[in-house]
């Protein structure tokens, strides 16, 4: 019952991000402009955003979403699309930040917005900001503009999925030889040959299949990576090796991903996630297996959504890097020839 | 002469249905924010205890659909409860009224004439409310049994008293 109540309500809803989203499609150029993001990118990024809403996948579009602002950060019509993925899953957090994020970006909505913001807040139970916004927004619901925009919204015509190439593009792409044709050795017996199979063997020998994913360019792959400087950790009676602290981080920079709020609470792991070996003997946790307060950090976040109120940094303790020169060096390198340009 | 003017009409008409269709979609939702929004506004209201301000709001709610039983009912539980026992009734036989296969509604408004002591009235309601009121309806029938021997006696020490004189 709660559903049918609620399913013309939602479909209504996303009519309104999609329509607002194609709004955004329709002025992609100037929303690349400011970021000179690839557009490619960006547009299979929407593209799959807006079949996941449709579709009903919220997580997925959400996740789409948060990658499409990664790339256009400055655009609020993913925003939009981000708060109402957030708003089916009852992410009000999530809501409230994009809500928020759409009224600086463009302060001439902030009225439309209002009221969903307002009840974002209210569910986070910041009553006091939540009034004057719910008051706004059943001022605005029913002010003329609204009627007006809901109007042109209503006769807009069904948004359709960002077209494909033309065929004529995709077949000169089909026909282009790639660059490196020479053939690849087949693997022979011979264990003289430097293409034998011994040589393979021995090749797939010495790679630890568990720390495949421990290199700086699967790091850079991660959904964000910041800069933040630590800033204490929450103390619990029952921290030890495989149950750790909560760390307080802040962030002075965002080198890829999403905005996120300042402070980052990170899941400050102790091992490596793929060894399989347990706490070393004696291990004990205290204050000096925790960093410097106020050092930097390089931090690379798996997802940018917390579990259990926590981010997780790429394969635990290896998602995380003294912020010296060196380091930066190599992150900004490997973003560098990761950026698609 | 004709013919070509049907196509265009059914045009028109499926046209025409499909934009009604939407924009009945879109004032659904956008009633349903109204009432979401107002919602909220009444809880915080609440837990405030901004009286007056919360009985704005559901005001406002129940303008939005009057006919909708469960909203008034609400109210009338609200003002009930902070004391405002004859407004709370005007509520609760509204709802009453709307839906009178609901217990609960039967059996607010039998609670809210108890409270203002009309007892032969709220055994109406109990008895209106069906079993789920049972209890409540035994207890103020047996009541209003023993007020009716109690006014019977009474008068008849008066009557008494009268003749002696």
């Amino acid at each position: 019952m709660v559903i049918e109540r609620e399913l013309p309500r939602l479909k209504t809803r996303y009519k309104w991000s999609l329509a607002l989203l194609s709004l955004g499609l329709a002025f992609m150029p100037s929303a690349f402009a400011q970021d000179e993001g690839p557009s490619v990118t960006l547009m299979k990024y929407v593209g799959k955003a807006q079949e996941a809403m449709r579709a009903g996948r919220n997580q997925e579009a959400r996740d789409e979403f948060r990658k499409a602002i990664g790339l256009a950060p400055k655009t609020p019509e993913y925003y939009i699309g981000l708060s109402d993925a957030c708003y089916a899953m009852k992410e009000y957090d999530q809501v409230a930040f994009a809500l928020q994020k759409v009224i600086e970006l463009n302060p001439a909505m902030k009225d439309e917005c209002s009221g969903e913001y307002g009840e974002a807040l209210f569910h986070l139970g910041r009553y006091d900001e939540a009034i004057p916004y719910l008051k706004a927004g059943l001022r605005y619901i029913d002010s003329p503009a609204a009627k007006a925009r809901r109007t042109a919204i209503a006769a807009a015509p069904p948004v359709s999925v960002p077209s494909t190439p033309p065929a004529s593009v995709l077949s000169a792409a089909a026909s282009t030889q790639p660059h490196d044709t020479k053939p690849i050795p087949l693997a022979t017996e011979n264990p003289a040959s430097a293409e034998g199979w011994h040589s393979i063997a021995t090749k797939h020998h010495e790679v630890d299949i568990n720390k495949a994913n421990q290199t700086l360019a699967g790091a850079i792959r991660c959904e964000g990576i910041v800069i933040a400087e630590y800033q204490g950790y929450e103390k619990r009676d029952n921290i030890n090796f495989f149950h750790p602290p909560k760390a307080k981080f802040r962030i002075t920079k965002i080198l890829k991903g999403p905005p996120l709020n300042k402070d980052l609470p990170v899941r400050y792991e102790f091992k490596e996630r793929s060894s399989t070996s347990g706490a070393p003997a004696g291990w004990k946790f205290s204050d000096d297996k925790m960093p410097a307060k106020g050092s930097p950090w390089i931090i690379f976040l798996e997802w940018c959504t917390p579990r259990d109120g926590m981010f997780d940094t790429y394969e635990g303790s290896f998602g995380r890097l003294p912020a010296d020169d060196e380091n930066l060096n190599k992150v900004y390198a490997e973003l560098e020839k990761h950026s698609n340009r | 002469m004709i013919f070509p003017a049907r196509p265009l009409s059914l045009g028109l008409a499926l046209a025409l249905s499909v934009s009604t269709l939407l924009v009945g979609n879109v004032s659904y939702a956008q009633n349903s924010k109204k009432v979401e929004w107002h919602r909220c506004l009444i809880s915080i209201y609440k837990s405030k205890n901004q009286v007056p301000q919360a009985c704005e709001e559901y005001a406002a709610l129940v303008n939005l659909d009057p006919k909708d039983a469960q909203i008034r009912f609400e109210y009338g539980a609200y003002l009930h409860k902070m004391g405002r026992v004859k407004d709370a009734i005007v509520q609760y036989r509204k709802a009453a009224d709307m839906n009178p296969s609901n217990p609960d509604y039967q059996g607010a408004v039998g609670d809210a004439l108890v409270s203002l002591k009309d007892y032969s009235s709220a055994v109406a309601y109990y008895q209106k409310a069906g079993p789920k009121y049972a209890g409540k309806l035994s207890t103020t029938s047996a009541y209003v049994q023993q007020l009716r021997q109690i006014n019977q006696y009474n008068a008849e020490i008066k009557k008494r008293a009268a003749e002696d004189e």
